[in-house]
């Protein structure tokens, strides 16, 4: 369009079968569109969207030379691309195009006043036309992306994502807050529903992404900052000290023998002891100790140096200091997973931590671990005995107004999976699982409950303790209303298992703040759309795997990080994004470099910076510019404007519907 | 379910069930109820307000039960009658008496070095009280 080109635009309304003509008349809204200067066809049609529709918008683009087009229609939300594409096809600037929503903010909304809706859309396209003479075109720009992708977390999502992003051909780099990767599917004894050895499934695909030559681990890592846009993200990365020189370290294990102290073991969950300088579990990846300063004697004295003395290979180094490591990366998976609910702070009622023989699910999984505190064999934490009577509690703080409202997804499973290690390991005890409802859902899964059911010595009861108490001798006992037999029933339980409810990783705050992804009422991240969008986030080139989006079995964890790993594969093999053209543009004359827009912006996207001649102006940063309009709206001088809805553009809409 | 395992008077009134009584309010069954003894159980612990998963408080349910059957001139059973009798009277349940050591010996308050139990200061002032804020609608203590 050449500026002071004669203003032409085509109207074009749309019937949306009935959902749009049933209740305005289109035929009177085409009529009363023709009458506006500057209209040179307007027309209905059935379904503008369909092939023959936009055809008929690229005909008479060429054949009245149009110069702006307007359709009127669904939600921008719906169908603006594509009509979009259409003004594009016939040979006009995409932007050239406006669309005037007359079914969900009219037809849907106002199906029993039918005259009244149909002067509505006469407005609302009027409106349109008013800020299509005002449209101007706009450029959409191409940005390279980084062909490398960050993921966060190493567990089984991150593991999984990594590997098949590697396998794509494309850098990852894996970091991880632990000094180990796996996750919390390392701690598990076995899965259900096919009691696989959780391990044995685990540790070849953690080997295998450590060995991979597209991978590059970050272990014992913190992400700190994370700046830039989609293709072009700046990470900063933070390498705790392990005081252990890597490069010389064979994972001998000499130190660890040698320690002389030691501390509760964080991957037992507490139960079992470790040493000051450890390995997270005998099969970590990598397989390099750590020193927990809080507990080494030299660290906190000065003395001992007893892993110094024995390393073979002089391995040790107590001077090591944090590294900051830094990253350019195109796209980036957030696997960070989750923690357990804070049971004993939350609801003292059951008394965990205050009984020692209440403990969680996963303080079970590592009981019954080979490599657990107690080499696999099933004793109970106050006196080391074998538990006769055991009851599992479910939703345990999940499905609760009070404490977490969402189902955790793998409690019921995990609990029979429980009676199941109990049964199996103690042929003669008995156990109870109190539950609430039984959710079964997954591929097996029935199954499965179906086979444990049918032990004699499981006995499922429906209904959920109020308490647990303690009795005069030591004994733990509470009451359980049983649904089933209309019936209070007494349990004196040696052990009790709580399948206790599951938040995000505590780490998982932190990044989103750095990140500025959305999360959810519940605390997980938030993806784009729930069924359409799983893996995406509010920030383009951010994508979600796994426990981190909201809780998830190892089936799904894995399958949305397959998800999650393609989406960023597609990212990096195409090489470029379209930079959003709604962006904010200052006018430095206007600007007065007041910066009260800078702070107001969600996302960092304005900086103030010195002109030549000394003047102050707000710069916008069209790479992390939303287009939110936040600064277009508060700038006291009108320098900031929003590009496709400028103030001017805006007010003129507003005079016509006041007219 | 937490309420009917947790609760105090399921604990000794049998028939007893919170979460029953909530689920034949909801379906329609409350004329069933308010003719009924079962209401008059509940001992106002409370507990059920405190840990229902679904924020329903069966407590509320069962008090506006026990509302609706005094309005209709319903009257509750003996053993509540005559503990309403008794706060009018002295001001408790139950005067405090003595307590039952584990060995079933009986002790008092003092030779526990427990503070004695407080009174309504002046009974009369205490039993106005008491009738304007619902117990005059109970006739067989008026």
């Amino acid at each position: 369009m050449v500026e002071g080109e004669e203003i032409r635009i085509g109207v074009y309304v749309c019937h949306c079968g009935i959902n749009i003509a049933s209740v305005v008349d289109v035929k009177k809204v085409v009529e009363e569109a023709s009458k506006v200067p500057n209209v040179v066809v307007a027309k209905d049609y059935q379904f503008m969207c369909s092939q023959p529709g936009q055809n008929m918008i690229v005909e008479d683009i060429k054949q009245h030379n149009l110069n702006r087009v307007i359709v009127a229609a669904c939600s921008p939300r719906m169908h603006e691309p594509t009509f979009q594409k259409a003004v594009e096809r016939g040979g006009l600037n995409p932007y050239l195009f406006e669309m005037a929503n007359i079914r969900e903010h009219c037809s849907w909304v106002h199906e029993k006043e039918k005259a009244a809706a149909t002067d509505k859309a006469i407005k609302l396209v009027k409106a349109a036309i008013a800020k299509a003479r005002l449209l101007k075109p706009l450029k959409v720009e191409k940005v390279k992306v980084i062909p490398r992708a960050l993921v966060i977390g190493g567990g089984i999502a991150g593991i999984r994502a990594s590997l098949d992003i590697a396998n794509a051909g494309f850098e990852v780099h894996l970091v991880e807050t632990r000094p180990s990767i796996g996750g919390n599917m390392a701690r598990l004894d076995k899965t259900f529903p096919t009691l696989d050895c959780s391990q044995c499934i685990l540790t070849p695909l953690m080997v295998e992404v450590s060995k991979h030559p597209n991978v590059t681990l970050h272990t014992y890592t913190d992400v700190v900052g994370i700046d830039g846009s989609v293709g072009n993200f700046k990470v900063k990365l933070l390498k705790k000290p392990r005081y252990v020189d890597e490069s010389k370290c064979t994972g001998c294990g000499t130190c660890v023998l040698k320690c002389p102290w030691t501390a509760p073991n964080e991957f037992d969950m507490g139960l079992g002891k470790r040493k000051a300088i450890y390995f997270e579990f005998p099969q970590a990846v990598p397989l390099i100790p750590v020193i927990d300063t809080g507990h080494c004697m030299y660290f906190q004295k000065g003395t001992c140096r007893a892993c110094e003395r024995f390393c073979p290979t002089k391995a040790i180094d107590f001077n090591q200091k944090p590294k900051e490591i830094e990253l350019e990366v195109g796209a980036i998976i957030l696997a960070t997973g989750y923690g357990l609910y804070d049971v004993a702070k939350a609801m003292p009622e059951y008394g965990y931590r205050k009984y020692k023989d209440v403990i969680t699910g996963l303080e079970l999984e590592r009981v019954v671990s080979a490599t657990g505190p107690t080499k696999g064999h099933i004793l109970r934490p106050s006196d080391g005995k074998e538990p006769k009577k055991v009851a599992i509690v479910l939703c345990v703080g999940s499905r609760d107004e009070k404490h977490l409202r969402f189902c955790c997804r793998f409690g019921c499973v995990a609990g029979i999976k429980h009676a199941y290690y109990v049964v199996s390991h103690i042929p003669d005890a008995e156990v109870y699982v109190c539950y609430r409802d039984i959710r079964t859902f997954g591929k097996g899964y029935e199954e499965f409950y179906e086979r444990v059911r049918n032990y004699e010595n499981v006995r499922f009861i429906r209904g959920s303790p109020m308490e647990i108490l303690q009795d005069a001798d030591g004994g733990i006992y509470f009451d359980v209303f049983d649904a089933n037999t209309n019936r209070v029933v007494t349990l004196r339980p040696d052990l009790v298992v709580l399948e206790t409810g599951i938040v995000p990783h505590p780490t998982f705050k932190e990044v989103a703040k750095v990140l500025k992804c959305a999360i959810g009422p519940d605390g997980f991240a938030l993806e784009l759309h729930p069924k359409l969008r799983p893996t995406e986030t509010s920030v383009d080139g951010v994508f979600l795997a796994g426990a981190v989006q909201g809780p998830k079995d190892i089936p799904d964890t894995v399958a949305q990080a397959g998800a999650a790993a393609s989406s960023a594969i597609a990212l990096m093999s195409r090489g470029y994004v379209e930079t959003v053209p709604y962006v904010s543009s200052v006018n430095e004359d206007l600007c007065s470099g007041c910066g009260i827009c800078q702070p107001l912006c969600a996302f960092d996207a304005i900086s103030l910076v010195k002109k030549e001649d000394g003047k102050e102006v707000a710069k916008v940063d069209v790479s992390k510019c939303k287009g939110c309009g936040v600064c277009a709206a508060a700038c006291p001088s009108g320098a900031a404007q929003q590009l496709g809805f400028s103030d001017g553009q805006i007010l003129e809409m507003v005079r016509t519907l006041a007219r | 379910m937490k309420c009917s395992s947790g609760c105090t008077a399921a604990k000794v009134v049998d028939k007893y069930r919170p979460h029953e009584i909530v689920a034949l309010v909801k379906a329609g069954y409350s004329e069933e109820l308010i003719n009924s003894d079962v209401i008059w159980a509940c001992s106002v612990c409370l507990k059920c307000v405190e840990y229902c998963p679904q924020r329903v408080s069966p407590f509320e349910v069962v008090m506006t039960l026990r509302n609706e059957a005094i309005t209709r001139g319903i009257t509750p059973p003996k053993s509540f009658v005559e503990m309403a009798k008794s706060i009018v009277k002295v001001g408790y349940i139950q005067e405090p008496m003595y307590i039952m050591s584990k060995e079933f010996e009986e002790v008092s308050r003092t030779e526990l070095g427990l503070p004695e139990m407080p009174k309504p200061k002046d009974i009369e002032k205490f039993k106005q009280h008491v009738l304007s804020v619902g117990f005059e609608r109970l006739r067989e203590v008026v």
